[in-house]
Formats: C-alpha cells, structure tokens, sequence
C-alpha cells in the first residue's frame, strides 16, 4: 500500500530536530538573581539520551514518508514517549548539575524543551484522528505524563525548577490569588448572567429597546479593559468616600469593586446576544404547535424554548467565562486579587519565572472553563439535532 | 341527526387592524363530519381554524364546542380536547417520536403505562413500525413520516375534534395522497369530527363530507362535494373548481358500481375494473385501451356487471 507522505507530521519531527540541535534544553542558575547558564541536548543530559530523542524524531520523520495504519500507531507511540521522556529528562539533568549543596540554584527550561512540549501535543492532535482509537490513546499518554510529572514533583526530584522554586515560596499566595480569580470570575459571570438573562427577556418583550441596549452593550466592549478599569476608579473613590456603607463593603476605587463592575459590563453581551439569538431562533412554528397542544406559557418556555435555545445559551456562557478568565489578570493592575499579581510582579523584577507562574494557571483555567461549557453545551445539544 | 353540533360559530368576526380576517360567520359543522375549509391564500380558513382552538379570540361572535362556549373554557384545557396538527408538522426537535406523541396525554397527567401503550397503538394505526420509529429524532424523519408522527400526536388523547392546517401542503403528491388515503382510513374506525384546512381543490374534493369555500373572510358555499360540483352558487366557485376539468372532477367521486349494468348473457369483456374505483378510472382505462366496454369485478375477481361507455353518461342510478 502507497500512500501519500503526511506532512505535517513530518514537518513538525523536522522543526523538532532542528531546535533541539540548535536550541538550549535547559539553563542553571544558581540564584534567582544571576543570568541562567543554558545547556544545549548534549551538554545538559549526555550523548545517551540525546541520542534517544534524535532518533525517536528522525524515527517519526522516516515513518510519515510513507505512512499506513499500523506506522501510524508507531508514529503516535513516538509522540507519546517524547512528551512523557521530558519530566524524566528534566529529573536527570537536575541530578546532574544542581548538587544538594545549592539551595537556591534553579533550573529554567528553555527553547527546545518548550518546542518538545509544544510540538509533542500538536503531534497528538494531528496522530489522534489517524489511529483506531486515537482519542484514548491520547488520554493514555496524558495521563502517563501528569503522572510522572506528578511522581516527580512528589520525590523532589523537579524542585530545583525554576517554575517550582516560585511556587515554593510563595505557594500560600498562590491558593490565595487562585481563590481571588476564581471568586472575581464567578461572581461576574453569576452577576452577568442573572442581569443578562433579564435584559434579554426584557428586550424580547420590548422590541424597540433592542437597538439602544446591544448599542450600549456594543459600547462597552468596544472600551479597552485598562481604560475601563481606570474610568470607574474616580466614581467609585467618590461614591466609597461618602458612604460608610461601601466603605464597611471595602469598596474602593481600586480593588474588587471596579474589577468586577467591568467585568459584569463585559460579559453582559455575550450573555444577552446569545441569550436573544437562541431564543428567536426557535422556530415560529414548534412554538405554535406547542401551544396548540394546550401547553402553558411556562411550559412553552421551559419544555419546548429553553431546551432548544439552551446549547446556544452556554455557547454565551463559555464565551464570557473565557473572557472574564483573561481579563481579571489584567484587573491585577488596578489592585484585583487574581494571576495578574504574579504576571505584573514577574515582569516588573524581570523574573520570567513568576511570569509564567501566573501565566500558567490563567490558561489552565481557561482550557478548564472551554472544556466543561463545550462538553456541556454538546450535552444539551444531544437532544435537539441528530 | 342530533340537535347539537358539534362545533357552531355564530356571526364570528375576527378584526388584525383595519384589515377583517374573518366577517360574520356563522357554520354548523356536525359531529363525524370531515369539513373541509377551501380558499385563496388570505382568505380567513387558517384564521377560523385557529379560532375554534383559541389559538386567536374572536372579536364578536360566539363559538360553541359541543354544548359549550369555548369563551368561558380554559384555553389550555379546551386545546387539549382537540389534536392540532400544521402544515410544517411543528414536531418537537428535541424529543423522540414517542415523546412528541405523548405530549398531550403528558400534559392530561395520564401513567406512563397508559401512554406508552397509546404510543404503541397509534404508530401502528399510522403504518409507523414501533422498534423502528419510537426512538428516532424528528430530523431523521422524512416528511411523510414526520407527518404521520404529527397525525399521530393530534390523535393521542382521542380526542372528538381534530383541527389540521394544510397537514399535507408541504408533502409531494404520491405521499400526500397516501396520506390522504390514510386519513379517510383511520377515519371510517374513528369517526371524529375533523376540520380541514386546504388550497388544494382536489384534496378537499377528496377528503370532504363538507366543504366550505371562503373569500375575503366570508362563507361563498358550504355543500357537499357533489353538490359543489354541480351547483356552483358563483364564478368565484367555478374558478376553484378548475372550469376544464369539472367532469373529470365528479368522475373521481363517483363509483363504477353505483354505473354499471346487469351482467348480460353475451361473455365478459376481457378488460377489467374493480367495483370500487372511480368513474375517471374507469374512464382513463377506456380512453388508453381504446376500449368502451369494461368488466366489474369485486376484490375477488368475481364478475359483478358490465361498464359499457354509455353507462358513465347516466345521471346516477341509485
């Protein structure tokens, strides 16, 4: 059996090679002061296991030239073992150069790590449409990753990271600001979608208000977030400066308060568009027919409206949890509780680290919130269209 | 013939703006009747239709439904006395068949077993296979079938009165004619009262006991199908009618035993037709064999009399 090379495998096990050639695996430093000291594949793990990576990627190249099913199956067994290796590796090249006399020395991953890791899960998601099976076996091999990553962390063997030596000094803060972002995010989408669910009903009923609220709602999303988190810093000093009651609330000009206005003002559209479009889009007559059944105008709503407008109406919700999500790590620059410390502290000491260290779990949440709104959305969807 | 009707309007009159849908009726439609509502586009038959089930209010007038003015019904209570089924079947697209056939008994509060069991009777009353059909989506329908699951789901609370609007109107002509085969079937076991909203003469020439013939919101005739034929009361009724083909027309609703003679001594004409077809049929057959003489038989084949050409000139001879 011929078959056609597949290119973007071959591509990606190419552009792998290439980097972690030419590019540094990871860099030393022995304090989190001094520049790092980066270390090339075989420098910084030994020809052994250099070795090991150059011929598992040529091994993928040679494979994707004439690719079939079962070369496929080796092609994501290589993937697989590329991106679980990398912990391991990571373990071995701090065994090497950090002794247990160095404390503070740290170790910063660097370019052809992140391309590993980055080429190793597009590879995933190119392989899995191609092997019987492929989404368990992509399960499979995530698993086994987070877990020896896990193992790893748990020995102590990966502690001399540089990611976890930020971690490890500042881990309460840490949980802290997770709850901080967590609670903002929460409470805005609670918020929007209490309000919006009410705008959008409202604005069904009363036709002619439609234009001037998604002018207004289009208004807002149109304002950069900095601006509006600066624009609502006077009012609400003011209003906070004359009312004890806000000030009991720790309402201020900076803090929870403005944070949290803009992200309710952000995430009102989406909410209220899709809220709007899912409703008027259940077809004239389904509503017709319901009511000629003898349905009440409740069980209209809730038994024929809402399910059919309910996949649309998440779509709303993940769009808003997603862009709440970013947004309140800006929000750390007017004094909100969120990742955006960790992101606006890093780069102002010029430590890249504990950038990364709010960076992170900020797109972890995101990735987590697209997950479970698109997982529930295809849930409400199983019912309406087969 | 009981006193009552089964559904009466008197002088109901239903006003959108300026514009008047639906002027002064008044009509007695009779219990078992199939009445068939005909007219141009705009002509008030889907306005009156939705009236009956409250679906619009009358601006004046009264409507009665079997003994009881529908004003002081529950409208929710009343439209689940009636099946209502539309032109573009209106099915659920989130339930199963067997969800959007139990929606009236679910809402009348009937056991699970009883609904079920009323499910399984009514697919197989609409040639609808259970195993197959009960657990499929209205998008894996086709439009016949997903009609059929629409008759169906009119008919689950048994209910005297069934209200369709163009049921049949988006169905391609061989399936609507099963269809309407199909209705006059379950017809003859149930007997409800049926009212029937069209734009196709034929259908109504078809389906009717009754037909009532509409303009700008106004009754033109409400007679028999024969007698709408014969005695149309303007040119307005000629038009619908189809001037050309108004023989052909009264053709289908006669019957070739009501038209034949005694068989005689002479043998049998070899061409054959069942006593039961219609006298186009009968016709069309003659005019493509060029024959003018065919055999009657019933649906064993056996020889019941003869159909000479000249038979079909009669005046009826029952």
């Amino acid at each position: 059996m011929t078959s056609e090379p597949n290119r973007v495998v071959l591509t990606l096990a190419l552009l792998a090679l290439l980097i972690v050639c030419l590019g540094d695996f990871a860099s030393v430093q022995a304090n989190r002061i001094v520049p790092g000291q980066g270390l090339g594949l075989l420098a910084g793990l030994g020809w052994p296991w250099m070795t090991g990576i150059v011929v598992g990627l040529l091994g993928l190249a040679g494979l994707a030239l004439r690719p079939t099913g079962r070369r496929y199956g080796l092609m994501l067994g290589l993937s697989g073992a590329l991106l679980i290796q990398l912990p391991v590796a990571l373990a071995w090249f701090i065994q090497q150069h950090i002794s247990a006399e160095q404390p503070y020395a740290r170790v910063g991953l660097a370019a052809s790590c992140w391309s590993l890791l980055f080429i190793g899960a597009l590879l995933l998601v190119e392989l899995q449409q191609r092997v019987v099976a492929g989404r368990h076996w992509v399960k499979l091999i995530l698993v086994l990753l987070f877990g020896v990553s896990w193992l790893l962390i748990g020995t102590g063997a990966l502690a001399p990271l540089a990611l976890l030596r930020e971690y490890s000094s500042r881990s309460s803060t840490f949980w802290q600001l997770l709850y901080g972002h967590l609670s903002l995010v929460g409470g805005a989408l609670l918020a929007s979608l209490l309000i919006g669910l009410l705008v959008a009903w409202l604005i069904l009923r009363v036709q002619p208000l439609q234009r001037p609220v998604f002018a207004l709602l289009n208004f807002f999303q149109t304002i950069p977030s900095l601006a509006l988190f600066g624009l609502l810093i006077a009012p609400l000093s003011y209003l906070s400066a004359h009312s004890p009651l806000l000030q009991q609330l720790n309402v201020r000009g900076i803090g929870w308060a403005p944070a949290l206005l803009a992200l309710i003002a952000y995430s009102l559209l989406p909410v209220v568009r899709n809220t709007c479009v899912a409703l008027q889009g259940v077809a004239a007559d389904v509503i017709e027919s319901a009511r000629g059944m003898g349905m009440s105008g409740w069980q209209v709503f809730t038994q024929v409206q809402l399910p059919l407008a309910l996949p649309v109406i998440i779509e709303g919700v993940r769009i808003t949890t997603i862009q709440a999500i970013g947004l309140t790590a800006v929000a750390a620059l007017i004094g909100a509780s969120g990742f955006g410390s960790f992101i606006f502290q890093g780069l102002g000491q010029g430590a890249m680290d504990l950038v990364l260290l709010g960076a992170l779990p900020t797109i972890v949440l995101a990735l987590l919130a697209d997950a479970l709104f698109s997982s529930l959305a295809s849930w409400a969807r199983a019912g309406v269209q087969r | 013939m009981s006193d009552a009707a089964m559904i009466e309007l008197r002088n109901v009159s239903r006003q959108f703006g300026d514009i008047t849908a639906v002027d002064k009726l008044s009509l007695r439609i009779e219990k078992g009747e199939i009445c068939v509502f005909i007219g141009t586009s705009g002509c008030g038959k889907s306005t009156t239709l939705r009236l009956l089930n409250k679906l619009i209010d009358c601006s004046s007038g009264e409507i009665w439904v079997d003994g009881e003015d529908v004003a002081s019904l529950d409208s929710k209570l009343l439209r689940r006395r009636m099946g209502y089924a539309i032109q573009s079947t209106g099915l659920f697209p989130h339930w199963t068949v067997e969800r959007n056939i139990g929606v009236v008994p679910r809402l009348l509060g009937w056991p699970a077993d009883r609904i079920d069991a009323r499910v399984r009777e009514l697919l197989e009353l609409l040639s609808l296979p259970y195993a197959t059909f009960v657990h499929k989506f209205p998008s894996q329908l086709s439009g016949g079938q997903a009609q059929r699951v629409g008759v169906a789901r009119a008919l689950a609370a048994d209910p005297d009165i069934l209200l369709m609007d163009e049921p049949f109107g988006a169905l391609d002509p061989i399936t609507r004619e099963a269809l309407q085969n199909e209705l006059l079937r379950i017809q003859s076991h149930i007997h409800k009262t049926i009212v029937f909203v069209t734009h196709d003469i034929d259908e109504a020439l078809r389906l009717a006991t009754r037909i009532v013939v509409m303009d700008k919101g106004r009754i033109v005739q409400h007679d028999t199908p024969e007698n709408l034929l014969n005695n149309p009361v303007n040119s307005f009724v000629e038009d619908l009618l189809g001037q050309g083909e108004r023989g052909l027309k009264r053709a289908s609703l006669e019957r070739v035993e009501d038209f034949m003679l005694p068989l005689g001594a002479a043998g049998l004409p070899s061409l054959s037709i069942e006593a039961g077809s219609s006298l186009r049929q009968a016709l069309s057959l003659m005019l493509w064999q060029r024959a003018d003489l065919l055999c009657v038989r019933d649906q064993a084949q056996v020889p019941l009399g003869i159909l000479p050409i000249s038979a079909l000139l009669q005046s009826k001879s029952s």
